[in-house]
């Protein structure tokens, strides 16, 4: 018996509307965990190479982890995997709430979406019963609309995930939504969705799970619980979220300001954590088992309506505060619900509207091409810019295809300033002065995402002056130095390995990540659950091997995949930062060559960046070398 | 007046030669980011901070014992 797991897979073929439910197989549980170790593999092995990712072949895998739905802080994590329509490579996308557990309950680790269905429809499973239902009186509903009249329908026992419009018409960075505000946000997972007619999936599971110790379990869950809300930051970061970062990212001078033109927002307190909890939240929103509620939930008024919101987080604040430069919490809170409603990730979304913005104030779009005249600071040009995004409508068209595509097509020097990498636009952090987090971004297996290796603290801990230079500058005000480039690769590596493992675990990162909580509490944990002494060490290992699988995936998907996949954009390679205090500093095309140089070499990759043979039975993946080397 | 601070996961991951609680004695009130600078806390490296359980800033003096929450750098989500 596999202790902690539900025990089988589920696949769902919409095409023909089969549903297949086979046992988990005990060797992809002991060798890749769960969530997106499930993920990969099956990807890997299920994907043939060159599958278009909106066509029928391409597979949405739904997985979760051991730990998922147990008594274990934050087990609420869900994770889907697809071929990217953003990047052609690997893509992995999680969600806090409720649904991963729920699906478990139902009796089911992995949920796979093949094929394609002949007309809308979602995905209704209780329990046994699987089958697929009519939806078209859904199709064109915003993502929590929809999510609203499914619950009304079935009830409030059923978690339910939704796509937006934006997913249905395949918008690049459509995103899948749970729970009035939780979001699988990146790498377009919810276009894929959209792809194969699916516009939700609903689950209540009423059945148990499999304990090794549940009498073990029971206490050290308890306890575990107890701990972490006694850790030091609890009370400090607990209340304002994620974003009561927003300061400390503007002090090091790495807040993206007008489509990364700069890293300094002037008018950041008014967009702020406090500014959220002040002027916006109602209360505090927790996903499954956590003790740390960092969602909260709030209304915001702005001239152009009234709405209840979920967030902002950091990220949705940076995005549509910082880069598209609205100015105060409301107006980004509005148009967070409106990327919400229409299904659109907040991340890309925020980044492809200020890139138009940018295009529109040097003159490469114009008025007659976006339908009327935009500008960053406004809140209607923003929300304009979403609308016809979601829609593709007019220019929307353009922009739905995300800022890599876009910029190829308008060209006119608008590559330059297409923040991305491998596609996926790139996330809150601005990282001219931070090598090891541009490090982080430029390898990152998904594209431009901040999940992977979060190196920024590290960064502004090599950076700033010594301790005695700042008592005589009246602490850390004024303006940083250079950071130093060379010996990023190990650290990043090292974030690498351990923020992919609670993606495979099944749990929330930020109780370790933030919080400090040890990770023994997290080996007693693991071997309560399924019976499995692993030390943090041999955990590590697992989520080695499924990095190295995820970009043998891209290497094999995408053609001439290497270490020019790996590049920023020439902005940052090119403009110093004008302003702020990280004025003047950029990282030269010769310093991001050693920043690659140095990580290949520690990853035991050659120096394009391909995994090579040796190191792929290192980490148990013969098979995948011995396909790479036969160009399968 | 003793002040006592406490350093979240996030910070000592790389702060990782200081412990999880550092106990100060002063005489005169002080500032927080002193304060930092006194226990070789770089104060860029502090995202957040509590003061007796309530938000704090770093230029806040403080005159009393008082139980410090430091929270380091972390992402958003």
């Amino acid at each position: 018996m596999l202790f902690g797991y539900a025990g089988h897979t589920v696949e769902i073929n919409l095409t023909t509307g089969q549903v297949t439910k086979t046992p988990l197989p005990e060797d992809l549980a002991r060798d890749y965990i769960g969530g997106r170790g499930f993920v990969a593999r099956l990807l890997w092995e299920r994907i043939s190479r060159g599958t278009d990712p909106f066509g029928p072949q391409n597979l949405l895998i739904t997985a979760t982890g051991p730990m998922s739905g147990h008594l274990v802080p934050a087990s609420g994590k869900t994770h889907f995997g697809t071929k990217s329509p953003a990047t052609g490579g690997y893509a992995d996308s999680n969600m806090g709430g409720h649904f991963g557990p729920a699906l478990k309950y139902a009796g089911y680790d992995v949920l796979i979406l093949s094929g394609r269905a002949s007309r809308p429809c979602y995905l209704f499973i209780e329990d046994e019963t699987v089958e697929l239902r009519p939806a078209e009186g859904l199709w064109g509903q915003g993502a929590i609309t929809t999510e609203e009249e499914l619950r009304k329908e079935l009830g409030d026992e059923f978690k339910i995930v939704t796509i937006g419009p934006a997913g249905e018409n395949r918008v690049r960075f459509a995103c899948i939504s749970h729970d009035f505000g939780r979001q699988a946000g990146r790498t377009g997972v919810g276009a894929v969705l959209g792809s194969k007619n699916l516009k939700a999936i609903a689950v209540k599971g009423t059945g148990g799970l499999p304990v090794f110790d549940v009498d073990g379990l029971f206490g050290k869950g308890r306890e575990a619980y107890e701990k972490v809300k006694a850790k030091p930051g609890f009370a400090g970061w607990t209340p304002e979220g994620t974003a009561g970062i927003t300061d400390w990212v503007n002090e090091v001078g790495a807040f993206p300001t007008r489509n990364f033109q700069t890293s300094f927002f002037p008018g950041y307190k008014n967009i702020n954590g406090r500014a959220v909890v002040d002027r916006l939240k109602i209360t505090d929103k927790g996903c499954f088992c956590c003790p740390t509620p960092c969602g909260k939930y709030g209304k915001a008024k702005t001239t152009l309506g009234e709405v209840y919101v979920e967030g902002p987080e950091y990220e949705s604040i940076a995005m549509l505060g910082g880069d598209c430069t609205l100015g105060s919490i409301e107006e980004v809170a509005y148009a967070n619900y409106v990327c919400d409603e229409l299904g659109l990730d907040t991340i890309s979304a925020g980044g492809v509207a200020a890139w138009a913005m940018e295009c529109f104030e040097q003159g490469i779009l114009t008025e007659e091409q976006v339908g009327r005249k935009i500008r960053f600071g406004d809140l209607e040009s923003v929300v304009y810019l979403l609308e016809k995004m979601a829609a593709r409508e007019g220019i929307g068209d353009l922009l739905a295809e995300g800022v890599m595509r876009a910029s190829k097509e308008l060209g006119q020097g608008s590559e330059d300033f297409a923040i991305h990498v491998k596609g996926l636009e790139w996330t809150g952090y601005e990282s001219r002065n931070a090598p090891g987090m541009m490090l982080a971004y430029m390898t990152a297996d998904i594209g431009a995402h901040h999940n992977r290796a979060w190196a920024l603290g590290h960064d502004v801990a090599g950076s700033a002056a010594s301790v005695h230079d700042l008592i005589s500058a009246g602490g850390s005000k004024g303006k940083l130095a250079k950071a130093s480039v060379s010996g990023k690769a190990d650290r990043v590596i090292e974030l690498q390995h351990i923020r992919p493992l609670f993606d495979c675990l099944g749990i929330c990162r930020l109780q370790y990540m933030e919080l400090g909580f040890e990770v023994e509490n997290y080996e007693e944990l693991f071997f309560l659950v399924t019976g499995r002494k692993m030390s943090w060490p041999e955990l590590l290992q697992v989520s080695e091997r499924v990095w190295h699988l995820t970009r043998s995936f891209s290497v094999r998907e995408i053609e001439g995949f290497g270490r020019r996949s790996d590049y920023p954009p020439p902005r940052f390679f090119k403009e110093p930062v004008p302003d702020g205090p990280n004025k003047g500093h950029f990282l030269s095309k010769d310093e991001l060559n050693t920043l690659l140089d140095e990580y290949y070499a520690a990853r035991g990759w050659d120096e394009n960046g391909i995994p090579t043979d040796l190191t792929l039975r290192r980490v148990g993946l013969a098979d995948v070398a011995d396909a790479l080397s036969a160009g399968k | 007046m003793r002040i006592v601070l406490h350093l979240s996961g996030g910070l000592r991951a790389i702060l990782t030669h200081l412990p999880e609680e550092i106990a100060i004695d002063v005489e005169e009130p002080v500032s927080l980011r002193e304060i930092l600078v006194q226990a070789g806390i770089n104060p860029l490296l502090v995202v957040l901070i509590t003061v007796d359980g309530k938000r704090g800033e770093k230029d806040q003096v403080i005159d009393h014992d008082a139980r410090i929450g430091l929270v380091g750098p972390m992402a958003g989500g």
